[in-house]
């Protein structure tokens, strides 16, 4: 006997001793984990840790702008333009390009520290291994979602009176070829070293030499980046052109030449009869709006941003300037979706999931900022798709009473799958707009088909008198063995 | 003219010697299993016109009710076919009846599955 007991205490009492453990032990879904499934914070004690405002909190009122310029007084020259930027909001920090610290400013601890950078360059340039690397900063500057406004060309530092001292802008080939890398990468094709844009029709009626001092009022018409309505008169500009690829849909230009003008090298006079290559579209200001939304805009012309040419009569430099600045640092021109919201046609909120042929009611509100504040967006071209690999259905949406609610009614396809909603809203001078909202469709259950329709009842009929005459049959045909 | 009436009364001379015929020789359970394969033809008919009229939504309901009418139909021409010729067949009147009283359950089954 004791035989067989022996084992049999050994083998129950490590497992007593066990089940004593294991209700000593703490429980195996612990507080922590609990939180994480529950979503919700049991503990107190925790506390928040501390949060640095990030640049872009207040990228709309109050943008943190890096101006870099070489030499730091060249500013003296742009006095009117930054007042204006700082009227516009703009906390504005001067860097020299040649600081070693600007690359490092651009981003601290890996944040972009800037939501925009000012460049303006102009002779005599950095050398071209600075501005390899300030360019390459710049780009990746832009990667992550920075804007940049950059100006070169012919130098303030030509004759008040226009008279010409344009040889003064002369970059080295190398510094040329760097800066015309860098306007590639931005879509745009610069012109040549050493030359200038120059017009004997349309100039600036200071300009008694050269004529290098231009006018243009063919400004881009229609859209957020400048409203053309508010402006004085053309736009003084002396600098050098440059041309955009249109196949490039990134790319558009914000200000174009007049077809009078022609471009030829600085150094040539005017006697001499040179005339130049005459170019049907020389763009002088133009933008590059990336993919992530953020904004590049290129001018040929440092001078245009000058107080020289902002005190200039029956010119809007001034206008033109603060408008084109406000654009490219995402003060106008921007746009915002909130407030997505669909349902059945005569419900409040979302079903779990829509069936074919539902009745679907899609609305969502777009808004626009201006002057610092989000308005509703009067656009009335939006369109939304729905979309299973192929749109199935692009219908634009109606901006309600112009209350920047967007919305449409629309019957779900014959066809179930996993759909979404998709907007995809991309308008020149607008950042873009890219919406997906997953709503997939089932087919009918087994209880959604209608029952006992009336047209069906002959058919009803006919199953049951079958089935009576046969059963009728089947009494006579027995009784009558 | 008269070669066509002379034809005419030939067909209904030959028509009324066959019903008689047929009265007299079959037997009266086979009579009454013929008039069931009418009247299950004539519903059938019936539904495929009604059909053609008011169109084919619900067209399960019309599957189901038409098919459940053709559906008996072959099934009691197969009992009868059973029944007047037991050399053939080989089995008793009551096995083949039988046969068509289970038949008719899993049609009946499967036609009001289907009807809704």
């Amino acid at each position: 006997m004791a035989l067989f007991t022996l084992p049999l205490l050994v083998a129950v009492i490590p497992c007593v001793l066990c089940t004593t453990d294991l209700a000593k032990a703490p429980p195996l879904v612990d507080e922590r984990i609990k939180e994480a499934l529950l979503g919700t914070s049991v503990r107190n004690e925790v506390t928040a840790p501390e949060v640095r405002p990030a640049v872009d909190d207040h990228k709309y009122d109050n943008p943190r702008t890096l101006v870099v310029l070489d030499p730091i007084e060249m500013k003296d020259s742009f006095t009117r333009f930054f007042k204006q930027m700082e009227a516009a909001g703009h906390r504005l920090a001067y860097r020299k390009v040649r600081d070693s610290d600007v690359d490092k400013e651009m981003f601290r601890h890996g944040e972009r520290a800037f939501n925009n950078v000012v460049l303006f360059l102009r002779a005599p340039f950095p050398s071209s291994d600075a501005l390899r690397s300030l360019f390459g900063q710049l780009l990746s500057f832009m990667d992550d979602g920075g804007n940049l406004l950059i100006a070169t060309g012919a130098s303030v530092q030509g004759n008040s009176d226009g008279s010409g001292d344009d040889t003064a802008a002369v970059a080295s080939s190398a510094q040329w070829k760097e800066l015309r890398t860098f306007a590639n990468e931005l879509g745009m094709d610069l012109d040549r070293r050493g030359w200038v844009l120059r017009d004997h029709f349309a100039f600036h009626g200071s300009d008694e030499g050269q004529h290098s001092m231009i006018t243009s009022d063919k400004i881009l018409r229609s859209t957020p980046v400048v409203d053309d309505k508010a402006l004085g008169g053309p736009v003084a500009y002396r600098g050098v052109g440059h041309w955009l690829s249109p196949s490039n849909s990134l790319t558009f230009s914000i200000l174009r030449a007049s077809p009078t003008t022609y471009s030829a090298p600085a150094s040539v006079e005017e006697d001499a009869g040179y005339r130049g290559d005459k170019q049907e579209n020389t763009f002088l200001v133009s933008a590059m709006q990336a993919h992530n939304s953020a904004r590049a805009v290129f001018s040929g012309s440092l001078d245009m941003f000058s107080d020289e040419f902002f005190l200039l009569s029956n010119v809007s430099n001034s206008q033109f300037c603060g408008q084109l600045a406000a654009w490219t640092c995402h003060q106008t021109g921007v746009l915002r979706s909130i407030n997505l919201r669909h349902h059945k046609y005569d419900e409040e909120s979302a079903p779990y999931m829509y069936r074919i042929m539902d009745n679907i009611t899609f609305s969502i509100d777009i808004q626009e900022i201006k002057q610092g504040k989000w308005v509703a967006y009067m656009g009335d071209d939006v369109q939304v798709e729905f979309v299973m690999l192929d749109p199935y259905l692009r219908l634009f949406l109606d901006n309600k009473a112009s209350s920047g609610t967007f919305t449409t009614n629309f019957k779900a396809p014959d066809h179930w799958g996993v759909f979404k909603f998709v907007i995809d809203h991309r308008r020149q001078g607008y950042t873009f707009l890219h919406i997906e909202e997953q709503a997939p469709l089932r087919n009918f259950k087994h209880d959604d088909y209608a029952r006992f329709i009336w047209c069906a009842f002959p058919y009803y009929g006919s199953v049951f008198s079958t089935i009576a005459a046969v059963v009728g049959f089947s009494f006579i045909f027995l009784s009558s063995a | 003219m008269k070669a066509l009436s002379g034809f005419v009364s030939t067909l209904t001379d030959i028509a009324k010697s066959g019903f008689q015929q047929y009265k007299k020789v079959t037997p009266d359970r086979v009579k009454l299993l013929d008039l069931l394969v009418i009247f299950l033809g004539y519903t059938a008919v019936v539904q495929l016109l009604y059909c053609f009229i008011v169109g084919s939504f619900p067209f399960n309901s019309f599957l189901s009710g038409f098919i459940c009418c053709v559906g008996s139909m072959t099934l009691t021409i197969g009992l009868r076919v059973q029944l007047m010729d037991p050399e053939e067949f080989k089995i008793t009147a009551e096995r083949a009846f039988a046969d068509y009283l289970v038949c008719n359950l899993v049609l009946f089954l499967t036609v009001i599955n289907f009807l809704g």
